[in-house]
């Protein structure tokens, strides 16, 4: 249970003048990197670790938690301006920020972004202060087969953002896979496609490739362009902040997708490239008017943003808990957390010293700064639209170089962000979206390694295996009615139209 | 009005890049604060070294167990030495990457990392590596020992050693083992384990340690071979039981724990954490990193702080440390063969 006098405590701490420089810096220094292409949450937190040595643990330990948000948040901010996601789970943010920078409305997209990535980062704080172990223990009964169905569910959004051509959308998707095959096979250790080079064995770098399919096919494609601006309209509006209306109108989205966001954030290694697009699909669905997503309406932003903040609460939820971390930020976070002298588990919400109380509440309070900061930098950001396209192009291709290089310090991954730069720019002039892509590369091996462990844990009894797992039952059926339903509806759609040509 | 705000944009990012650079990482520049501390003063009289900051390949991501040992002796070596030790995180190939940039990088004393038994032995012995034992590198010391243990569900009919390996020998193939990847640590002392003991259990592979404890944690396997600090805290909240340890000592981290030995059953299973340098390394340069470590190893603040991360902080001379990797390459050569078999 909550011991309210620690939380109170907690919260006391938080105000003392190194703790909230400590929040400040955090969530600066983390929205820097989040929105820098190529660097990640992970970066971010692997730099300030040894920093953090030197300082009492509360103090440390907000530094990082703060960051980790602040990155979350800040990789909406060059996938909204530039089409390009700071951190992975900032791609589906692409989908709506996007189009909707080019129209103007960078700030709108901005704002909610940031509004959205509050409220999400709180709910998750929140459900990690109350129900940190329940949560956890739920995390744990995802077993291999689990993971699978979660995998496929995050597939399925496959179809409902291929709006121009299914069948376009498949092959993207295909071709993600196969490039998620790359490296030793997970259970044999067979090496697959790696040209007998030790830096491929391990697969494909994640953020390389990203980098180059998602940025730097966009800046070939911006320096074919004949507009000069990013901004295609003739004035930027100045609207920011998303109205009550909005907000209240989008209640359901937000709620949802922060729900997402926690539980598939608690999951240990699924994380924050799932849950973001669960999320946007899902919005998708509830939403009234589902045929303006990929337009760039602020929905699509609030539930990407608000689900990727809130996976901060639910791998912390994992990690305090069980000691297990959610994601590689978390690994670090859960190093800095024992160098400490801070034992996760169920002693860490009752040890005394209240470094817990005060670390979970920095949590709550960084939230407010990042929601601050990043609502008064917008009124800056959103200018960046009106950059003459050739200053931008060159200024980004160096981010994403420094980027690509930073997480391994290799250079081999920078050549590969430049071959799948091409690769992503031939393919788009073709027609093809890159997001399915994405999903296939980072879904594919989670669903290969769910199922070959499945299987082999199954001992030759796939069936009983599986209906005697509650929960994969459950996902299949959710992974069909995914994958089924729009592919009903289209057929719908495919006899109406030639039953009204037949008219 | 458009040229100012552009300049102030372009200014911005620029600052930005620049001071990440600065954060960043194989950059070595000449210290500007030159004197060292006393002690490591009279070494120093002969020989004029460190004179600037020195590279630490850690052939692992950043975040990782090794890593963070990497950083911890980073902060207290960084005061005896006097120069700046700066961390390259080289992760690839389960380590090789990492172990064949040391190997290859200049001798001149300024270029050091970790290997890493027996991932670097294993690796050596199932496929061809760029880097041996003999000609690559120059050993220094050993920091860290990472001894395995086998660890059951929290609530496992099992409680010792002994009845674990019974019902294994009239059930085999029913019990499932989280291991993790072809021919890592935990595989091959599964391996060992099944040899030994005669015995048949279900591999299913996992990546890494914590993938591994999740998986028993959550009741999807049977079993697993953890590492120390893989299995330290979750046992010290009785989310798991340990069941043996496959060191030549019973431990104090885990009271109680019978090691295999001690059940009858002749497997030590202990990795070491070595640090290197390139081959062709002076050795006075050797030496003196060898004594700096040794005092660095014995500062009770690192102890602790080795402690808390799991780790086991020992220290090994360089000779012994070669000859426990001499050794690690023999007793593993066997299991490997096994292993490439099981690829082919």
């Amino acid at each position: 249970m909550v011991n309210f006098s620690l939380l109170l405590e907690g919260f006391l701490a938080c105000l003392l003048p190194v703790n909230l420089f400590a929040l400040f810096v955090g969530t600066a220094f983390g929205i820097v990197i989040g929105a820098l292409p190529g660097l990640t949450s992970t970066v971010a937190v692997a730099v300030l670790l040894p920093v953090t040595f030197s300082m009492d643990p509360g103090t440390g330990l907000i530094l990082l938690g703060s960051t980790y948000g602040g990155a979350m948040y800040g990789g909406s901010i060059s996938a909204i301006l530039l089409n390009t996601p700071g951190t992975p789970a900032a791609a589906a943010t692409c989908i709506e920020g996007y189009p909707m920078a080019k129209k103007g409305r960078a700030g709108e997209a901005l704002g909610m972004a940031a509004v959205a990535s509050f409220i999400g980062g709180t709910l998750s704080i929140i459900a990690l202060i109350f129900v940190a172990p329940p949560l956890a223990k739920v995390a744990l009964t995802f077993g291999p087969l689990e993971y699978f169905f979660l995998a496929l569910c995050g597939m399925s959004i496959v179809i409902s953002i291929s709006t121009n051509s299914l069948t376009k959308g498949f092959i993207s998707a295909i071709i993600g896979l196969l490039l998620g095959t790359v490296g030793m096979d997970p259970i044999v250790g067979f090496e697959r496609y790696t040209f007998d080079s030790i830096n491929l064995m391990m697969g494909l770098p994640l953020v390389p490739t990203l980098v180059g399919m998602l940025s730097t096919s966009q800046l070939l494609l911006l320096a074919e362009e004949k507009s000069q601006t990013i901004l295609k309209v003739n004035t930027v509006s100045g609207k920011i902040c998303p109205s009550w209306a909005d907000l209240k109108r989008l209640k359901a989205v937000l709620i949802r997708s922060s729900l997402i966001g926690i539980v598939v954030g608690a999951l240990p290694g699924a994380g924050a490239n799932i849950s973001t697009f669960l999320a946007y699909d899902d919005a998708k669905r509830i939403s009234k008017h589902p045929e303006q997503f990929g337009t760039g309406i602020v929905d699509g932003i609030a539930a990407t943003e608000s689900s990727n903040n809130a996976i901060t609460g639910g791998a912390m939820a994992t990690m305090l808990t069980l000691g297990i971390p959610g994601s590689n930020t978390t690994a670090i976070m859960l190093g800095g957390l024992m160098i400490h002298g801070l034992q996760p588990g169920p002693g860490f919400f009752t040890d005394a010293s209240g470094s817990a109380y005060t670390f979970m509440a920095g949590l709550l309070i960084a939230n407010f700064i990042m929601l601050a900061i990043g609502l008064l930098a917008v009124r800056a950001f959103m200018h960046v639209v009106k950059i003459p396209n050739n200053v931008l192009i060159a200024v980004v291709m160096v981010m994403s170089v420094v980027g690509s290089y930073a997480i391994n310090n290799s250079m081999f991954d920078v050549g590969l962000m430049l071959v799948f730069g091409v690769i992503g720019y031939l393919l788009r002039k073709g027609g093809f979206n890159v997001v399915p892509i994405v999903l296939g590369l980072v879904l594919g091996p989670i669903a290969e390694k769910g199922f070959r462990r499945a299987i082999v844990l199954s001992k030759g009894n796939f069936f009983g295996f599986f209906m005697s797992r509650p929960i994969s039952v459950v996902l299949a059926i959710v992974t069909l009615i995914f994958i089924g339903w729009p592919i009903y509806k289209w057929i719908k759609s495919q006899k109406n139209r030639s039953t009204a040509q037949a008219q | 009005m458009k040229n100012h705000m552009l300049c102030k944009y372009i200014g911005l990012i620029l600052t930005v890049v620049l001071v990440l650079s600065a954060c960043g990482t194989a950059s070595s520049q000449p210290s500007s604060v030159s004197s060292a501390e006393g002690s490591s003063q009279e070494a120093e009289a002969s020989l004029d070294y460190p004179k600037q900051n020195i590279t630490f390949i850690v052939p692992y991501a950043a975040g990782g167990g090794t890593d963070i040992s990497a950083r911890i002796l980073q902060t207290y070596a960084e005061q005896e030495l006097g120069v700046k030790l700066t961390i390259v995180n080289k992760p690839g190939g389960g380590g090789e990457l990492g172990f064949t940039e040391i190997a290859k990088a200049n001798p001149d004393g300024y270029t050091i990392g970790y290997l890493n038994t027996p991932s670097a032995v294993t690796a050596y012995l199932d496929r061809d590596v760029q880097y041996d034992f003999d000609n690559s590198f120059e050993y220094i010391c050993t920091q860290t020992l990472t001894p395995r243990l086998i660890a059951v569900q929290k609530d496992s009919q099992f409680d010792t050693i002994e009845s674990f390996i019974e019902y294994a020998k009239a059930h085999p193939g029913e019990l499932t083992v989280a291991n993790t990847g072809i021919g890592g640590f935990a595989h091959v002392t599964t391996l060992a384990l099944e040899q030994t003991a005669g015995i048949t259990l279900t591999s299913v592979p996992f990546d890494g340690g914590s993938e591994a404890l999740t998986a028993l944690m959550g009741k999807q396997v049977d079993v697993a071979p953890l590492s120390f600090g893989e299995a330290k805290s979750a046992a010290e909240n009785g989310e798991i039981k340990v069941l043996g340890l496959y060191t030549e000592e019973p431990s104090d981290t885990f009271p109680g724990v019978q090691t295999f030995r001690e059940a009858g059953y002749d497997i030590v299973m202990v990795g070491i954490q070595p640090i290197v340098a390139p081959k062709g390394t002076p050795k006075e340069i050797v030496d003196f990193l060898s004594q700096t470590f040794e005092k660095v190893f014995a500062n009770e603040e690192y102890i602790a702080k080795m402690d808390e991360a799991g780790n086991i902080p020992t220290y090994m001379n360089g000779a012994d440390t070669e000859a426990f990797i001499k050794d690690s390459l023999e007793q593993f050569r066997p299991l490997m063969e096994i292993v490439k078999e099981m690829q082919s």
